[in-house]
C-alpha cells in the first residue's frame, strides 16, 4: 500500500496515470455538470421565499464548498511537501492555487448576484462573506508569492 | 418542466437577469480553468523544445574544435 503510494508520487508514473484518466473524467464531469444545470434550471420548483433566484444556489453552494476544500487540500499538499519532500505535492499546490482563486471568485460573485434580489443588496460585511473575501486574498497571496519565488529562482 | 414558454424560461419572474448572469459567469470560469492549463502546457513544451535546440547548437562548435 505504502509502496503503491510512493509509486504514485513519482512524477513519471503520475503523468502516465493522469494522462490516461484525463479524458474519461473530463467527459464524466461534462455529463454531470450539464445534467445538474438542466435539473437546476428546468425542473426545480421556485423557492417559497427566494422565488426563481434559488437556482443560483445550485452553483453558489458547490462553488463555496470547493473554495474552502481547495484551501484545505492545498494546506495538506504543502504539509506533505514540507515533511516528505514529495515533489508532486508541490505541483499540486501550484495547480490548486489558481483553481481555488477562480472558484472563490465565482462563489463571491454568484453570492452577490443572489443577494441582490433576495436581500436587496449586493454585499454585507458579515462574517461568512468577509471570511470568504479573506480566503480569496489568501489564494491571491499564494499565487503572488509563488510567482515571485519562481522569478527569483529563474534569474539566478 | 417548470416553464410554460421559452420567454418565461428566460424571464423567470424578473430574476432571469441574475440567474443567467450567474450561470454565464460559471461557464466562463470553468472554460478558463480548462483553457489556461492547455495554454500553459503548450508554452512549456515550446520553451523546452527551443532550449533543447539551443543546447544542440551550442554543442556543435565544441565538437568541431
Amino acid at each position: 500500500m505504502l509502496n503503491w503510494f510512493h509509486r504514485l508520487g513519482s512524477p513519471k508514473i503520475f503523468f502516465e496515470i493522469s494522462g490516461r484518466w484525463q479524458v474519461p473524467l473530463l467527459l464524466l464531469s461534462v455529463l454531470m455538470l450539464t445534467g445538474g444545470a438542466a435539473w437546476a434550471l428546468l425542473f426545480v420548483p421556485p423557492d417559497y421565499q427566494q422565488g426563481h433566484s434559488v437556482r443560483i444556489m445550485y452553483i453558489h453552494v458547490p462553488a463555496a464548498i470547493l473554495a474552502q476544500s481547495g484551501y484545505v487540500m492545498m494546506a495538506g499538499a504543502a504539509a506533505v511537501f514540507l515533511i516528505w519532500r514529495i515533489k508532486l505535492a508541490d505541483v499540486a499546490v501550484k495547480c490548486i492555487a489558481p483553481l481555488g482563486a477562480s472558484i472563490t471568485f465565482l462563489a463571491l460573485v454568484t453570492g452577490a448576484i443572489w443577494g441582490k434580489p433576495t436581500w436587496g443588496t449586493w454585499w454585507v460585511w458579515d462574517a461568512r462573506l468577509t471570511s470568504t473575501l479573506v480566503l480569496f486574498f489568501l489564494y491571491i497571496g499564494v499565487i503572488a508569492l509563488r510567482s515571485a519565488m519562481e522569478r527569483q529562482a529563474g534569474s539566478r | 418542466m417548470r416553464f410554460e414558454s421559452l420567454s418565461a424560461f428566460f424571464y423567470m419572474d424578473g430574476h432571469g437577469v441574475y440567474i443567467w448572469a450567474a450561470y454565464g459567469l460559471t461557464l466562463v470560469i470553468l472554460a478558463a480553468n480548462l483553457w489556461w492549463p492547455m495554454l500553459a502546457r503548450r508554452n512549456i513544451i515550446r520553451t523546452a523544445k527551443s532550449a533543447m535546440l539551443k543546447g544542440m547548437n551550442s554543442q556543435r562548435p565544441e565538437d568541431q574544435s
